[in-house]
């Protein structure tokens, strides 16, 4: 496998949106008329840590068929969430905007914005057969609307993500090579099962039924730690009250929830070559977030430590792009989602991408000029810078700020924030931040939509 | 023995209200047909977990010459479609009744109306041939058969065969539905429980299953080695009149 490795100079000191211009140029003009654009094979995980991969390294996990793409194509090492939450991260992939445009900033609260195109609408007014299968989520939007739906499948992993790809199979072998180009999208919800685990064992040891089996993963190196947090993530500490063991069996049971998605992974893989059409198939794989793999002491996400931001993404696509190479120098966003799948498919995106297009990076062109920061947000409240050396995260009337050097301290221990030695990269990061957000066309959120759970609706209307 | 009702009876609280133990002679090497009612665990915040039926299961199993016979039927209701897939399986005369030659049958059905899904059903077909497991459809993909393996469906019958005594494991890799691979699997008898379910105290034995690509496993069998009752992280397989209802 190829590896590339961060080399700060040489590196644009714009933002994502600054080298979009930059970005444009490069970008290759649109396929010639009698040129039949790729099929797109966009899969998705729930919740899949960007380490939770054997190819990556991970010992307590067996992923073979991510493992067959990633050798095929090429892995992004510095690959991060628009918006580490379901709804919000989904709904980033499918209009290329940030949440604070595209409306979504939360789980199941506010809808996205009616006007605003989502890739399904782009793709099937441009000759596409736009196909969906498995978890949408992004709130206020029926992807029937969208997509032909194959099958919608069921908040639960486990029960759907095998029915999922099968679908997906039946869809794919009966595809003819050549024929109308298709945009498959498949949303499998494993490891997200996770999170039922936690509900089930929360605070209650006995609840611990099993016999644990001898070859659970030791705790990670950052899951203690004793440094001030924002109070939103703070308090995300407070539910836990696991023993070591009951830690490490949590995170025993979620890569077994990663295996199971990669096997809905390898099936329709499977598909799609015996079909014959992996030579014609742009093929994605990403995940909406992270999990907290009971690093800094947390499960879940809707934070911005690495272990809920920082997720897989591989692109592959059989004798057109590089195979088995890992980027780890170039920073890459969910917001570039759409801006990828569009150049690959021969169009321009919809108006206003706030991503970048990835092709120029797939094609191995790595002379080309990149952005030097990238945002994510959570949480309509929380909001994080990250350089290639550092991470500055911030939450709005929050006095705790923090700053990592994520090259020294990857398991982001020690917060550099208050430290005098790094004011003048706070000052830096919190400038940047604020210029992206000045170059945001921001959506005045209304009143939430309505839940069945009366708590919810009061949460939201607080936050 | 464990009196206090185990997760994996209390989870689904109102359906075992009205839940019967089965009666009658069983066994596990004759010919048997048994249905099972397949839920959804769905845990909420606050340790409660809400079920719901979303599909069923029926195992045949038959003696034959030749080898045993599994025939399967499984529906699984995902949101607005049904996904039924019926398997015949031919299996070696051993503890894992490891598969020797399969046909399986998908088909997808919207739910309301319940009409048939274009473009989406498949036949499938597999063997076992020089040490290879051979799986065909659109092309065949070959694979060497590990030592000891199963199908997932078939340990429906290959509990039945088990003996309830402790420290009895089965070491085995599985194949789901012939053909996705889940090595390291491990079957461990974990004892004997008594379960007060629908006014009766009904003794019962537990089977644990660990392995790769599966979340972990309870089998409950009766003292006629019946399994009763299989439960996983969000899955749980009730035997019982009502899965009659949920297969097509």
């Amino acid at each position: 496998m190829t590896t590339l490795t961060t080399n700060r100079r040489g590196f644009l000191k714009t933002g994502g949106l600054g080298a979009l211009g930059l970005m444009l140029a490069e970008r290759r003009a649109p396929a010639a008329p009698e040129q039949r654009p790729p099929n797109i094979l966009f899969m998705h995980t729930d919740q899949q840590h960007w380490e939770a991969l054997s190819a990556f390294g991970c010992a307590h996990v067996r992923t073979p068929a991510m493992d067959r793409l990633a050798a095929a194509g090429t892995s992004f090492s510095l690959s991060y969430s628009a918006n580490p939450v379901c709804c919000p991260a989904r709904t980033c992939w499918y209009t290329g905007r940030a949440s604070q445009e595209n409306g979504v900033i939360m789980n199941d609260a506010w809808p996205i914005a009616p006007d605003m195109p989502d890739l399904g609408q782009w793709f099937g007014a441009r000759g596409y057969d736009a196909v969906y299968g498995g978890k949408w989520h992004v709130t206020g939007r029926d992807f029937k609307d969208s997509f032909r739906v194959i099958t919608p499948g069921t908040g639960i992993g486990e029960l759907s993500d095998a029915a999922v790809a099968r679908a997906a199979e039946g869809f794919l072998r009966t595809r003819k090579s050549g024929g109308k180009p298709f945009f498959l999208n498949l949303g499998f919800l494993q490891p997200h099962d996770c999170c039922y685990w936690v509900f089930e064992h929360q605070g209650d040891a006995p609840r611990t039924r099993l016999r644990p089996p001898p070859e659970m993963p030791p705790l990670p190196f950052n899951h203690g730690h004793a440094q001030a947090e924002p109070a939103m993530v703070a308090r995300r500490h407070e539910s836990k009250q696991w023993n070591a063991e009951q830690w490490r069996w949590y995170l025993w049971n979620y890569y077994r929830m990663v295996e199971m998605a990669d096997a809905a992974v390898g099936r329709v893989l499977d598909a799609l070559e015996d079909a014959g059409l992996a030579q014609e198939t742009l093929v994605v794989l990403t995940a909406d977030h992270g999990d907290g793999l009971a690093r800094h002491g947390l499960t879940s996400k809707m934070f911005l430590y690495d272990e809920a931001a920082r997720v897989p993404f591989i692109a592959a696509w059989p004798g057109q792009l590089q195979a088995g190479r890992r980027d780890e120098r170039h920073l890459v966003s969910g917001l570039d989602v759409a801006p990828t799948l569009c150049e690959f498919a021969g169009f321009a995106p919809p108006p206003k991408m706030r991503g970048l297009s990835l092709r120029p990076l797939l094609a191995g062109r790595d002379a080309t000029p990149w952005r030097e920061f990238i945002v994510s947000d959570t949480h309509g409240a929380g909001r994080m810078v990250r350089t290639p050396e550092y991470k500055y995260i911030a939450y709005r009337g929050d006095p705790v700020t923090q700053l990592f050097d994520m090259r020294a301290d990857p398991g982001e221990l020690q917060n550099l924030a208050t430290a005098a030695a790094q004011s003048g990269v706070v000052r830096d990061l919190a400038g940047r931040l604020a210029a992206w957000e000045q170059t945001l066309d921001l959506l005045p959120l209304k009143d939430p939509l309505p839940t069945a759970n009366p708590r919810k609706n009061k949460k939201r209307k607080q936050a | 023995m464990n009196a206090t009702l185990p997760r994996d009876w209390s989870v689904l609280a109102d359906r075992m209200a009205g839940w019967l133990p089965p009666e009658g002679p069983f066994a596990p090497a004759g010919a048997w047909k048994l249905s099972y009612e397949r839920h959804a665990l769905v845990p909420e915040p606050g340790g409660k977990t809400a079920g719901g039926q979303a599909g069923g299961l029926v195992i045949a199993y038959a003696p034959d010459a030749s080898g045993p016979r599994v025939h399967v039927t499984e529906a699984v209701v995902t949101g607005a479609t049904t996904v039924t897939t019926t398997a015949a399986y031919q299996c070696a005369a051993d503890q894992l009744l490891t598969p020797t030659r399969w046909d399986l049958d998908i088909r997808w059905e919207s739910r309301m109306p319940r009409v048939p899904v274009a473009g989406l059903d498949q036949k499938r077909s597999g063997r076992v041939e020089g040490g290879e497991i051979v799986c065909a459809a659109a092309k065949e993909r070959r694979r060497t058969a590990p030592r000891n393996w199963t199908a997932d469906w078939l340990l429906f019958a290959v509990l039945p065969r088990l003996p309830f005594a402790a420290g009895a494991t089965l070491d085995f890799d599985l194949f789901e539905e012939g053909e996705l691979h889940k090595p390291d699997q491990k079957l461990a008898y974990a004892g004997a429980h008594a379960v007060e379910v629908g006014g009766k105290n009904i003794q019962l034995h537990v089977f644990e299953q660990f392995g790769r690509g599966v979340t972990p496993t309870r089998w409950w069998l009766d003292a006629q080695h019946r399994v009763v009752l299989a439960a996983s992280e969000r899955r749980l397989y009730l035997l019982g009149p009502r899965a009659k209802g949920a297969t097509p």
